[in-house]
């Protein structure tokens, strides 16, 4: 069941701070049961400092994504964020497109329907 | 007679020693482990290792930040704060300095005035003062014994009578510790010998075990005592005091003297003798220490191949684990796909409604078209009637690069003809 948590509308920085505070938890924790090893934990934490000044939320959920692909870790927590912040990125532009259309901007609705792609 | 062994002097190595244990777990922190599980040695040491970088981290995570954590963890400097290896290191140096210079006087002092640890002023006659020099001579054979394999049962025996006959008002005068007959201070070493010595199955299956076991046994049945216990204990004493014996004498390699086990057993039985206000004697600690090293061996030996079942049992474990997180992420995914397919569904509909009301448009910009008497207007209207049916196409089409450039021009177009 995923956690009620919020993500659009949460500061990047702050954010990237939650992600991280989970992601050692998850580390120590997968340390203490043997499930990762002293090098990946390693490997992983130095991946990760490379990412962890990003750009914007997009960037991020994308570099993250790519991490979550080669450490569990990465993936419990990618997990945790991700659908939360798509399914709201999903809502937003829904509500975006509709204010659009109610105005009757078609064109920028269709633009934006047909430019955004949502799950990246 | 050089007494510095006694206080202070030896005070500053027994604190090192102290905290040996935890900085030499600390020091093997070199080890990581590979996925696959090949290196059996890797694994036995995982747990401890691993557990104490998680703490590691974590503490450096709650007192300087995460960000510091992860510094920590991505650096791979761990088990900074101990100095373990110091610690060790420094203990070895000043207790071998200790036994070097100092061993000369220890010796003379335990050989020749073996009461020298004994509180003296509790002896207060000659005769006393006898039959603490004849206790300090079953420590002696204790000792002896322990360290040697020696039998020391016979001097023993005989000190215990001379013991016994300790006056009463001397004995009254002794200190807790000290009251009682002989075989009371006896008896803690005593009792210590009847503890369980494990020998390895390698070690029992030696044929040089095997002969000092049966003598041992002989020896036993000789006094009609045959405690199979005792038997073990005594071989195994015997076996490995022999095997350090013989290592001292051919000179301790630099591989023994520098493992940091080795190094932690000198520190034990240093501090156990300090603490036990036993003699210090250069050959008999470093004899003990490399018996109890040589034990550690052999057991660890032992386990390293023995627990292959546990070790096996430890990978089935972890990959059920890992199947159910396997099968928990696949659910997770499904989930994500079904959110996903939702979602398309409804930018679908989205996109088909607004398809819709581009029709709509284009029929009520064609009755304007159609209703506008001025010809030039007319055209105006025809015109951008044709883009957006052309752009209604393209965009049913999936055209997506026209269809972005039509929408664009036919926004503008709308916006001046507006």
């Amino acid at each position: 069941m995923i956690q009620k948590i919020t993500v659009l509308n949460k500061d990047t920085k702050q954010l990237v701070r939650e992600i991280e505070r989970d992601l050692l938890f998850h580390i120590i924790l997968n340390m203490r049961h043997l499930r990762i090893s002293q090098k990946s934990a390693q490997n992983l934490a130095q991946e990760f400092l490379k990412i962890v000044k990003p750009e914007n939320k997009v960037e991020f959920f994308k570099n993250l994504k790519n991490l979550s692909q080669k450490y569990l870790e990465a993936q419990e927590v990618y997990l945790k964020y991700a659908p939360v912040y798509y399914e709201e990125r999903k809502q937003y532009m829904l509500r975006v497109i509709y204010d659009y259309v109610k105005t009757g901007n078609i064109n920028k609705a269709l633009i934006l329907a047909k430019e955004e792609n949502i799950y990246g | 007679m050089d007494k510095s062994f006694e206080t202070g002097a030896l005070s500053a190595p027994q604190t090192a020693l102290q905290s040996e244990p935890a900085t030499l777990e600390a020091s093997s922190e070199g080890f990581t482990i590979e996925a696959g599980f090949s290196d059996r040695e890797m694994i036995s040491s995982v747990p401890q290792n691993h557990s104490l970088v998680a703490d590691e981290i974590l503490s450096v995570a709650q007192k300087d930040g995460i960000e510091a954590g992860f510094q920590r963890l991505a650096s791979g400097e761990f088990g900074q704060k101990h100095t373990a290896q110091g610690d060790a290191n420094a203990a070895f140096d000043v207790g071998k300095a200790m036994t070097q210079e100092s061993a000369h006087q220890v010796e003379k002092a335990v050989y020749e005035e073996m009461n020298v640890l004994q509180p003296k002023p509790f002896f207060k006659s000659a005769e006393a003062k006898k039959t603490g020099s004849a206790r300090s001579v079953v420590q002696k054979d204790v000792l002896e014994a322990t360290y040697t394999g020696k039998n020391a049962d016979t001097k023993t025996a005989q000190v215990k009578d001379q013991g016994n006959s300790l006056p009463n008002e001397e004995q009254k005068t002794l200190p807790e510790n000290l009251a009682g007959s002989d075989k009371d201070n006896i008896d803690p070493k005593t009792q210590e010998a009847k503890k369980p010595f494990p020998v390895s199955e390698n070690v029992s299956a030696d044929p040089e075990y095997k002969k000092i076991w049966a003598e041992e046994y002989n020896k036993a049945r000789q006094k009609g005592d045959i405690n199979t216990e005792d038997i073990n204990h005594r071989a195994a004493k015997e076996y490995y005091g022999k095997w350090a014996k013989k290592v001292i004498r051919e000179g301790l390699p630099d591989e023994i003297k520098n493992d940091p086990l080795f190094k932690q057993k000198l520190g034990e039985v240093l501090s156990e003798r300090l603490e036990n206000e036993k003699p210090i004697n250069n050959n008999l600690v470093v004899q003990e220490a490399l018996a109890k090293y040589k034990q550690e061996k052999d057991t660890a030996a032992e386990k390293l191949s023995e627990p292959k079942k546990e070790k096996e049992e430890l990978i089935d474990k972890r990959l059920k684990g890992l199947d159910e997180k396997v099968s928990s992420l696949n659910k997770n995914g499904q989930q994500t796909e079904e959110e996903l397919r939702r979602t398309k569904e409804e930018l679908e509909k989205t996109q088909k409604m607004l398809l819709e009301l581009a029709l709509i448009t284009a029929n009520m910009v064609q009755n304007k078209a159609d209703k506008e008497e001025d010809e030039q207007k007319k055209q105006g209207w025809i015109a951008i009637l044709f883009k957006l049916t052309a752009m209604i196409i393209s965009a049913s089409f999936g055209v997506e690069k026209e269809t972005k450039e039509s929408a664009r021009k036919t926004e503008q177009r709308l916006e001046i003809a507006s």
